[in-house]
């Protein structure tokens, strides 16, 4: 399992942020002060930190010179959305920068991302009867391959990577086809039907009345 | 044009003009001098000649009523002859014309005999067509019965020679003398307007910004003078621009603080409210998920008023009364007394008849958010004193605690808005940061201060400083 460090004073969002990356399939544990932080990290591996920038004890710059050279990818979550320290953030080695207020799909997306670049995710995820091949993008059923368009795998992997969460369409949109969604579910709704069908989830591709479709595992 | 050139300008012109005048006034009354002393010395040549001659002709031998002037032109020549360089040529004539000349006879000015008296010459100084000077003096004496003339020409080309050379020497010194004048002239003015000079430099640098930089003024003159005043000016103008920018930085810092206060509890409903509307969570989670969203929905209530406090604060139009701190106090704490009787906390009114100059309303919020923030401090149970007494030249409140107290290094930062000394403490408590700095804006509107003593695990005392009505009705 992959374990997340989550540094963040704020007892909400450090709780917001644990119970969505268990949810997601993540081990969290979660710090609230920046020396505590570097203690635990003395004593435990993990495979990434999520690190606020305005902590007690040490602040996430600080921490972030301390953490270098551990080699562990670090995503700086803060409310400070200044150019200056987005690139300070950047420049001192974070992989990605969230500024809050942010949405937990986007989080998660983010988190993903860093995972892959870091090759720590597995290459394989195994759900409702597929297999997907996240590496080079083949997804199979009982060995057979199934030929996906790149939008078509993109949502179907967005549902496999969100199992159980009813993603709205706004959100579904958001992450698959980028920008910002005007109401226009046609093609939502089109490519969906068109996946339960090649990927045969017809009873567990499930629309969700007034919000979009989740996928039931 | 520059100054220093202007000085030197005016300077050479001067000294031009004065060595001028001066030189050429030398030079007149020296020719004058010495064409005097030709004269003189023509006059007495002249004399000597008349005397002569006057002589031979008073001579026994000498027949007065025979024209007969071979003894006197005899006597003319010889003398002529010996003569040498006391004059040039000599003429006798008698009222018919002209009987002897030795030489240069076309120099005569033949008019000048008419107007010789008897015991006294004239004299007629000119210049020759080929340039020399010459005097040319005319006396009369007595030959028998015959009234003779006798005239002498001087050469005195020598004096206005010796003129022409002073002119020369003069001209040439004038030019040396200008020239020295305006290279001293330069220097001079270099050095007086040096000063000036550094001083704009400086005046430029600081005008590029470097406010630090500062002009020397050693000197007592004017210039020094002004150097004192400019550096004073630029103090004053360092002073504020420091104050402004020090202005600056507490509204950015305040901004900064304000969003990271905003968007915490955004952040927090945001994700709260997506996690329940997307997954299916279990009770619990759903319970403190939506009990997250309250809280901090409540905290974003809490500091959308105190913004709204403070705002009402910079309209700054209030009006201030005398009125008795005991009293005010005494109202406070009875607003109170529900909230503290809850935390078993006690409030002792010590004040004494102290007046004082206040707008009621802001210094309930005041005292409120001190007694308040006393209470917060106070783990179990615990005592808040509020003492007020009348000092010298302000009167002072005094809110003491005996809650945990404020470690050292933290007393600094105390005021600064959305700062907390123990944040999750102060979040449990529903405090957002704002407190003090309500606090100090009100005691500034009020021209007083507020100062923080404390000691960890004894106490703090929060010390208000108001200006006293005695103080104010003085000035």
């Amino acid at each position: 399992m992959i374990k997340i460090l989550i540094v963040e004073d704020e007892k909400p969002i450090s709780d917001l942020l644990r119970m969505s990356l268990t949810k997601a399939g993540y081990d969290c544990s979660c710090v609230f002060d920046g020396l505590d932080a570097a203690d635990l990290l003395e004593n435990e591996r993990f495979d990434l930190i999520l690190l606020d920038i305005m902590l007690p004890g040490a602040d996430g710059f600080e921490l972030m010179e301390y953490i270098k050279p551990l080699e562990i990818p670090v995503i700086f979550i803060t409310a400070k959305d200044m150019v200056e320290d987005r690139v300070k953030g950047l420049k001192m080695g974070a992989e990605d920068y969230i500024v809050k207020p942010f949405e937990i799909i986007e989080l998660l997306a983010r988190v993903e991302t860093v995972l892959r670049r870091y090759q720590k995710l597995d290459r394989m995820i195994e759900i409702a009867g597929l297999s997907i091949d996240t590496r080079s993008m083949v997804v199979r059923r009982d060995g057979d391959e199934i030929s996906l368009t790149r939008k078509e795998y993109e949502l179907l992997l967005l549902f496999a990577r969100n199992p159980g969460t009813a993603l709205y369409r706004e959100t579904i949109y958001e992450r698959v086809w980028g920008g910002d969604y005007y109401g226009d579910s046609r093609t939502i709704d089109l490519h969906v039907q068109r996946v339960r069908k090649k990927a045969k989830w017809e009873d567990k591709l499930q629309s969700v009345y007034k919000v979009g479709y989740r996928l039931e595992v | 044009m520059r100054f220093g050139t202007k000085i030197m300008i005016v300077f050479t012109v001067m000294l031009a003009l004065a060595f001028g005048i001066g030189g050429s006034l030398l030079i007149v009354t020296s020719t004058r001098n010495s064409l005097s002393q030709s004269q003189d010395a023509a006059a007495n040549a002249h004399t000597l000649i008349l005397y002569t001659i006057s002589a031979v002709s008073s001579a026994p031998q000498v027949e007065t009523h025979i024209r007969d002037y071979n003894e006197l032109l005899n006597a003319l020549t010889r003398m002529d002859a010996q003569g040498g360089k006391s004059w040039r040529s000599l003429r006798l004539s008698d009222s018919d014309g002209e009987i002897y000349v030795s030489r240069e006879r076309g120099l005569y000015n033949n008019n000048l005999v008419n107007s010789v008296g008897s015991d006294k010459y004239s004299m007629i100084a000119f210049r020759s067509e080929t340039g020399e000077y010459y005097l040319q003096i005319a006396g009369q004496f007595q030959f028998g019965s015959q009234l003779m003339y006798l005239e002498s020409l001087h050469d005195i080309t020598h004096v206005f020679a010796g003129r022409q050379y002073q002119l020369l020497v003069f001209r040439r010194m004038l030019i040396i003398v200008v020239l020295l004048g305006a290279a001293l002239s330069w220097i001079l003015s270099f050095l007086m307007t040096r000063p000036l000079h550094r001083l704009s430099r400086v005046t430029r640098r600081i005008a590029s910004g470097d406010l630090s930089y500062r002009a020397d003024h050693d000197g007592k003159d004017e210039i020094g003078v002004l150097a004192t005043d400019f550096n004073n000016m630029t103090d004053r103008l360092e002073e504020n621009i420091n104050e402004l920018r020090d202005t600056m930085r507490r509204q950015e810092e305040f901004m900064g603080g304000l969003a990271h206060e905003l968007k915490t509890p955004l952040t927090s409903i945001i994700g709260y409210a997506d996690l329940l509307r997307g997954h299916s969570l279990s009770e619990d989670d759903r319970v403190d998920a939506a009990n997250y969203i309250f809280l901090e929905g409540r905290r974003l209530e809490v500091l959308s008023l105190r913004l709204l406090d403070l705002i009402v604060l910079k309209k700054r139009d209030f009006t201030f009364l005398p009125i008795k701190i005991k009293n005010i106090v005494e109202d406070t704490t009875r607003l109170l007394q529900p909230a503290l009787d809850k935390r078993e906390v006690s409030m002792k009114n010590e004040c004494d008849e102290t007046e004082c100059m206040i707008e009621p309303d802001l210094f309930m919020s005041l005292l409120v958010n001190l007694i308040d923030n006393a209470r917060k401090a106070i783990d179990d149970s615990g005592a808040i004193i509020i003492q007020s007494r009348t000092l010298d030249d302000f009167c002072e409140i005094r809110v003491s605690d005996n809650g945990r107290g404020i470690p050292e290094e933290e007393l600094t930062k105390i005021k600064d808005a959305f700062y907390r000394v123990d944040k999750s403490r102060s979040r449990s408590q529903g405090g957002v940061g704002l407190g003090l700095r309500l606090c100090d804006e009100i005691a500034e509107l009020h021209d007083g201060e507020i100062m923080i003593e404390s000691e960890l695990g004894v106490g703090t005392t929060v010390i208000v400083r108001l200006p006293s009505i005695v103080a104010e009705r003085v000035s």
